[in-house]
């Protein structure tokens, strides 16, 4: 009777599978009147996380409404808490499965697994943010996008070193006093690049500015997060900045009464004693374009990069009651600079490299597939051109006067 | 020796955290009951402590809300539930005399599920964001003494710069060592765990004392989980934070012998080896390798401690065992 | 006995022998029992369960594609279990599965990556497959090897290995195996490293169902599966029967290890086709609960781990459709366990409530 009862199982089991692999595959629903469509969003934190993954949430529902303005309606598939792993994998199969048109993936790290999926549901779009082999890739159906965030770190910069510079010039520190704090999450490009523009625009005002930075070896760790600031804060830094995905830093900051200027979000509210200002992507920006564009059924952009100038970059309110005096005209002035292409970030004039060299040469592209580039002189007109070949950083010079305190990531 | 004196600091107050999972899992396993559930409820304290002040802040508004109050009432919810998976634990093994070590499994199981469900509810039901204010937070975080004091060269970190949670843990480690040493009470919870057989034919209720010193065991080690998320995490929800933090506390156990005195400063040696890479670098040791030191060091400890077969050094005799009086 | 005064009008009587059909109806109620309880946070979220259950079980199985899913879920979860049942048949506790999975999936990885250009197909994935066999041996054996000699708690020392290990992987991950500088990705196994598929799920269900089979048959019919039988029940009698519980325990950890890395390497080689860190992702732990529902039955582990999957993947489902969140499943599988713990109890014993004061001795 048992053994029946066994053998029944391992039966059904089998014709499971069978049935699995034997079924045809379900056409997704045909195409909608251009008016409405399904898109999922797939992110690695939820809006706990005050930092990255809320600043997609609020770009999705930003776009939703400038949509639904124009008679779009969206209908969003959020996923939350997403690891860099195989649950993405299911996560984009059931975002198809669910019947979005379009799945965005919000971490660098979904994209090797979004590009397992993609090739199964070849009509549907998938993209990748803040990644780089979608753009690339024989598949039509995958993207990538990323914006110019180096140039709102640029200004972040520029407003943690006039508060520096305050300080000085009112006693409070020493020249040579004049430490930031850099929280990364590792010593990848997309981070060296942010850091590095972070830290000319402090220095571009308050010349003795340096830098030092911690990697805690996570995207989002908020205890890690917190802990690293503190360490910065008792090597001396009196500025705080972060890539991370937490307001952990900013708490931190405050905790240790030091200043800070966020990613991603306003800050201030969380630790106003101490949040300066915050840069962000406007994703809504993206989002919307996209969408409208796929809807109309025009050519959707393979690797979609805009800047400070389109609005993609952004910076969240200035927290004046304890900005140094003048920061909002400077800082205004600089944002047009840029808008302009007046200011380039990275001016190889103004920064050196490997104890006072000047950088003339650097590639910027991979192209063999050895992760080393070796394409594509990324070093012309003066400048280093960043997210110029390519949507994704790739800056990954070691400037004179930034200091990686763990350098082994 | 200023960096030495941020590194104890930090130390501390991670510490603290690993502090009441301990101190909670000494008292229970002092009875006999091998609760391997600390993990689980250590989350769960995490979600209640935080969702206690939480909405307490929410009911009365921010303005009018009291730090003592929030204080008091994330603890009490922490404990609370705690203590109520204390009770679960020892409804499973003491009365339906079910194996320890499975069922403190699925109560890690299902704490981490009941924590992070919780958290996440929080996070949909308030419209995305579950975080208390920044007159709260200092309540958590804030020196208990006056700045002065504070401020003395060298003593004033080490001894008075930390937060309120760990003097309470301070109290609490020597009133267990009190109650374990010096009071009828603990010498008949003490000869539960050693022999119960023989507290049975002595007349203690072994049901009784099985039952209380788990259940206590729970809510203290909850109230850890909320610590952590009240001060290292910043008093924020946080998904993964504590995952393997409850386990540690389980490892410090052993490594603390069983004596809460121990716990004190054997959780704060433990918070530095889970801090140190942010702090002390050490050339060519990559980071992910130095992460794992906690681990290793427990390792070495767990073989060391059964190397040197020590009477004074052994788990309570009957520990991970139940206790059938028919077959006796 | 001196003890009328705090005997209890209910009185406990271990049962003699029970028929096995009642048996299984007492476990069979439990988990009715577990799911009712499952309800409650449902209906805490302000869900209909009834609807929520319904939820669950559509998005497991009511696509192709869903219950492809679901298999994948449950496919490690088999094989695990099926790894933990001689540990806990033996009472050793070993809860670093996880860490044994992990060790297997690095041995898979290191030939997948650096081999798969030398090794024709069906050679590498069998070198893959024994590597990952001696390499999650070994790290099962250390914590065993412990035990036999100094009685080493073995709870926390296949924990701390757990640790290590998926620290090692992190490492690899942002070391020497890196791809694209500072990306802590390990790049995507060749082709050739690549398990092949069969009915659509890769072909690892047929390497756990084969285990099934012969671990039934281990357990039950040869004198390994004897021994660890009788060291469960007592080591001190099997120490008088003359057994040699040292290097029974390491040589049951071992094989316990060896399963684990197969695990492993189904799950680099034909889930994920990459390792990181969080490759085991937890099925180390739910298998124990999978082996432990099972009574250690081979055969009734392809059931639960095939419940256990469905709930896991419905759940995220749930998750997207009523925002109730995803970790119910832990919540529900928690219930569960508990249940079947608690309901042991009704099998072994038998509940006499006392009626009249007089039948009192």
């Amino acid at each position: 009777m048992k053994k029946a009862l066994i053998v029944l199982l391992v039966l059904a089991f089998v014709m499971s599978s069978v049935f699995a692999g034997g079924a045809k595959e379900e056409a997704p629903a045909k195409a909608d009147d251009g008016k409405s469509i399904t898109v999922g969003l797939l992110c690695i934190g939820d809006e706990n996380d005050q930092g990255y993954s809320f600043n997609f949430i609020k770009g999705r529902d930003e776009a939703t409404e400038r949509l639904a303005k124009e008679g779009i309606n969206v209908k969003w598939v959020t996923k939350y808490n997403i690891g860099e792993d195989s649950t993405c994998l299911d996560a984009n199969i059931e975002a198809a499965e669910e019947g979005c048109k379009i799945v965005f993936n919000n971490s660098y790290g979904f994209e090797p697994f979004m590009l397992e999926v993609a090739p199964n549901y070849k009509d549907i779009m998938f993209v990748s943010c803040t990644n780089q082999n979608s753009a690339v890739d024989d598949l039509d159906n995958t993207f990538n996008a990323f914006a110019n965030i180096y140039e709102g770190r640029y200004v972040a910069g520029v407003v943690a070193g006039l508060k520096l510079q305050e300080m000085i010039d009112t006693g409070k520190i020493k020249p040579e006093q004049a430490v930031i704090g850099y929280v990364g999450a590792y010593s990848f490009a997309e981070v060296i690049s942010g850091f590095s523009a972070y830290y000319l625009g402090a220095k571009s005002v308050c010349p003795t500015a340096t830098m030092l930075v911690s990697f805690v070896g996570s995207w989002s760790d908020a205890t890690a997060e917190a802990d690293a600031a503190k360490a910065l804060a008792d090597k001396g830094a009196v500025m705080i900045s972060q890539h991370s995905d937490n307001t952990t830093p900013a708490t931190a900051a405050q905790q240790a009464g030091i200043f800070h200027t966020g990613y991603n979000n306003d800050m201030s509210g969380i630790a106003p004693n101490a949040s300066l200002i915050g840069t962000r992507i406007d994703w809504s920006e993206y989002f919307y374009e996209f969408i409208k564009a796929y809807l109309a059924g025009e050519k959707l952009p393979a690797d979609w990069c805009k800047g400070m100038a389109d609005n993609a970059v952004v910076m969240t309110t200035l927290n004046e009651k304890i900005a140094a005096p003048g920061t909002k005209a400077k800082m205004e002035a600089v944002i047009e600079e840029i808008k302009a292409g007046k200011v380039q970030v990275f001016d190889t004039s103004k920064f050196t490299v490997n104890g006072g060299q000047k950088l003339t040469h650097a590639f910027a592209l991979d192209t063999d597939g050895d992760f080393v580039a070796d394409k594509e002189e990324a070093v012309f007109d003066g400048a280093y051109h960043e997210s110029y070949f390519q949507s994704a950083p790739y800056f990954t010079e070691k400037i004179d006067g930034i200091t990686w305190l763990n350098a082994a990531y | 020796m200023t960096t030495l004196i941020a590194l104890v600091v930090a130390a501390v107050t991670f510490g603290t955290v690993l502090m009441f999972g301990t101190l909670g899992e000494i008292l229970t396993e002092k009875s006999g009951n091998l609760n391997l559930g600390v993990e689980g409820i250590m989350y769960m304290g995490g979600a209640f402590g935080l969702g206690g002040a939480f909405y307490y802040e929410k009911a009365v508004g921010a303005a009018a809300s009291n730090g003592t109050v929030a204080l008091i009432i994330a603890i009490v919810a922490a404990f609370a539930i705690g203590a109520l998976a204390g009770l679960i634990f020892s409804f499973i093994t003491v009365t339906l005399r079910a194996n320890q070590n499975v069922t403190g499994l699925a109560l890690t199981i299902f704490g981490t599920g009941v924590g992070q469900f919780t958290g996440e509810f929080m996070r949909v039901k308030e419209g995305g964001y579950v975080a208390l204010s920044n007159n709260l937070k200092e309540v958590f975080v804030k020196p208990i003494f006056p700045q002065a004091l504070v401020n003395i060269p060298v003593v004033g970190k080490l001894l008075f710069s930390h937060n309120i949670f760990l003097y309470l843990g301070l109290i609490l480690a020597l009133v267990m060592h009190f109650y374990l040493t010096k009071t009828r009470s603990g010498l008949y919870l003490r000869s539960v765990g050693e022999s119960p057989s023989t507290a049975d034919t002595a007349g203690i209720n072994i049901t009784v004392y099985k039952y209380l010193a788990t259940i206590i065991g729970g809510g203290i080690s909850a109230i850890g989980g909320m610590v952590y998320i009240t001060t290292t995490a910043g008093c924020v929800w946080n998904h993964e934070g504590l995952a393997g933090v409850g386990w540690l506390a389980v490892a410090l156990v052993i490594f603390c012998m069983w004596k809460p005195l121990n716990a004190v400063w054997g959780s704060i040696l433990f918070g530095a080896l889970m801090i140190m890479y942010l702090r002390l670098y050490i050339p060519g040791l990559p980071t992910e390798i130095y992460k794992i030191l906690p681990y290793v060091v427990t390792v070495i400890v767990l073989v060391l401690s059964s190397m040197r077969n020590n009477r004074e050094k052994q788990p309570p005799m009957s520990l991970g065992l139940n206790y059938f009086r028919e077959e006796r | 006995m001196s003890k009328e005064k705090r005997s209890p009008m209910i009185h406990l009587a271990k049962r003699s022998e029970i028929d096995p059909k009642a048996a299984w109806a007492i476990r069979f109620g439990s988990v009715i029992v577990a799911l009712i309880l499952g309800m409650i946070p449902v209906m805490i979220t302000g869900n209909n369960p009834i609807e929520a259950y319904g939820i669950i079980i559509k998005g497991s199985l009511s696509k192709p594609m869903y219950i492809k899913q679901t298999l994948k879920v449950a496919i490690p979860l088999l094989g695990c279990a099926l790894a933990i049942a001689p540990c806990f048949k033996m009472r050793f506790w070993n809860i670093g599965a996880e860490g044994q999975i992990t060790a297997g999936a690095i041995a898979a990885s290191y030939f997948a990556l650096y081999w798969s250009d030398k090794l024709p197909h069906i050679v590498l994935l069998v070198v893959m497959f024994l590597s990952a066999i001696v390499v999650g041996g070994i790290w099962g054996l250390i914590p065993a090897f412990f035990k036999a000699k100094w009685n080493t708690n073995e709870t926390l020392f296949t924990l701390m290995m757990n640790y290590i290990i998926i620290g090692i992987v992190a490492y690899l991950q942002g070391g020497p195996w890196e791809g694209r500088k500072g990306s802590q990705i390990i790049p995507m196994f060749a082709k050739n490293a690549r398990l092949p598929e069969v009915f659509g799920v890769h072909c690892g269900w047929i390497i756990v169902l084969v285990l099934t089979l012969l671990m039934h048959i281990y357990m039950n019919y040869t004198k390994h599966g004897f021994e660890v039988a009788v060291i469960g029940d007592s080591s001190n009698t099997a120490r008088y029967a003359g057994m040699n519980v040292g290097s029974i325990m390491m040589r049951t950890m071992f094989l316990s290890g060896a399963i684990c890395g197969i695990v492993g390497f189904i799950t680099v080689s034909g889930a994920n086709h990459t390792l990181y860190s969080g490759v085991a992702n937890g099925v180390g732990f739910t298998s124990i609960t999978v082996a432990w529902l099972s009574q250690l039955n081979c055969f009734a582990m392809i059931i639960i781990s095939m419940v256990l999957a469905i709930l896991t993947k419905g759940s995220n489902t749930l998750q997207t459709k009523l925002a109730v969140p995803a970790s119910i499943s832990g919540i529900v599988t928690g219930i569960l366990l508990f249940c079947m713990l608690g309901c042991e109890f009704f099998i072994n014993y038998e509940i006499k409530i006392r009626r009249n004061k007089e039948a009192k001795v």
